[in-house]
C-alpha cells in the first residue's frame, strides 16, 4: 500500500515536471541576414519602439512578434522592452494613426513567423515556443545575454 | 492622412506612412480595435468609405 502511494506521489510530480517543461518561451530571432548575434535590453527596446530603423549596414529593421500566450508575450515585454503590451499597443496605435510608421508585424503562428523573415530582409522578431526545434534555421539573438524569456 | 486599401481578399496597405508593407486582415482589426478603444475613431484619419467597406466586408464589429 506505501508503495502504491509513492507511485501515485511520483507519477504527479512527473506530471508536473511535464507540465513546467511544456510551457512556452519566449526568444528573440533574426533573419540570416543581420549580423547581430547579441543586442542589450536598450538596444532592442529601441529597435521595437522603431526609434532605431536601420541595422549598421543600413538595412531596415523589419519588426515582428507573436500573439500569443498573452503571459509569455507579457512578460517580455515588461522585461525587456520596458513597457507593458498594453502600452507598447497604444505606443504604436498611435504612431500609425498619426502617420509616422507602420506597427510591427504580427505572427499568429511560428510558421508565419519563419515565412515573414525569410521573405524580408533585415528581420527580427519575438516569438514563442514549446520546443527550440521549431525555429529551424532561425538564428536565436540573446538579449544582454539571455536568450529565453 | 493615412488611408487604407485593399490589396487582395485579406491584405491591406497603409498609405502614407514613412514604410509601406502589406498588413493581413487580423493585424489590421487588431489595430483599429486599439485605436477604438483608446478613444481615436479611426474615420478622422481613413477615408470614410474605405474604412465602411471594410467593415463590411470583414464582418468586424468596431464600433
Amino acid at each position: 500500500m506505501k508503495t502504491l502511494k509513492l507511485n501515485f506521489i511520483a507519477m504527479i510530480l512527473l506530471a508536473a515536471v511535464s507540465l513546467l517543461n511544456a510551457r512556452e518561451m519566449g526568444v528573440v530571432i533574426a533573419g540570416k541576414d543581420v549580423s547581430v548575434q547579441e543586442l542589450s535590453k536598450t538596444e532592442l527596446a529601441n529597435i521595437f519602439l522603431g526609434k532605431k530603423t536601420n541595422w549598421e549596414d543600413g538595412t531596415r529593421i523589419m519588426i515582428g512578434y507573436m500573439m500569443t500566450p498573452a503571459e509569455t508575450v507579457d512578460g517580455f515585454f515588461d522585461e525587456v522592452v520596458g513597457r507593458s503590451h498594453r502600452r507598447f499597443k497604444k505606443y504604436w496605435v498611435k504612431k500609425v494613426f498619426a502617420g509616422y510608421g507602420i506597427a510591427p508585424k504580427l505572427f499568429k503562428n511560428m510558421e508565419k513567423a519563419l515565412e515573414f523573415i525569410e521573405q524580408n530582409a533585415g528581420c527580427i522578431a519575438f516569438v514563442t515556443v514549446s520546443d527550440i526545434r521549431e525555429l529551424g534555421d532561425a538564428k536565436v539573438v540573446s538579449i544582454t545575454g539571455k536568450t529565453g524569456f | 492622412m493615412i488611408h487604407i486599401e485593399q490589396h487582395g481578399s485579406n491584405t491591406y496597405f497603409i498609405r502614407n506612412l514613412p514604410e509601406e508593407r502589406p498588413v493581413e486582415r487580423y493585424e489590421l482589426v487588431e489595430m483599429l480595435r486599439e485605436a477604438v478603444s483608446q478613444g481615436i475613431d479611426p474615420r478622422e484619419f481613413l477615408d470614410s468609405d474605405t474604412i465602411n467597406r471594410f467593415i463590411e466586408e470583414s464582418g468586424e464589429t468596431l464600433f
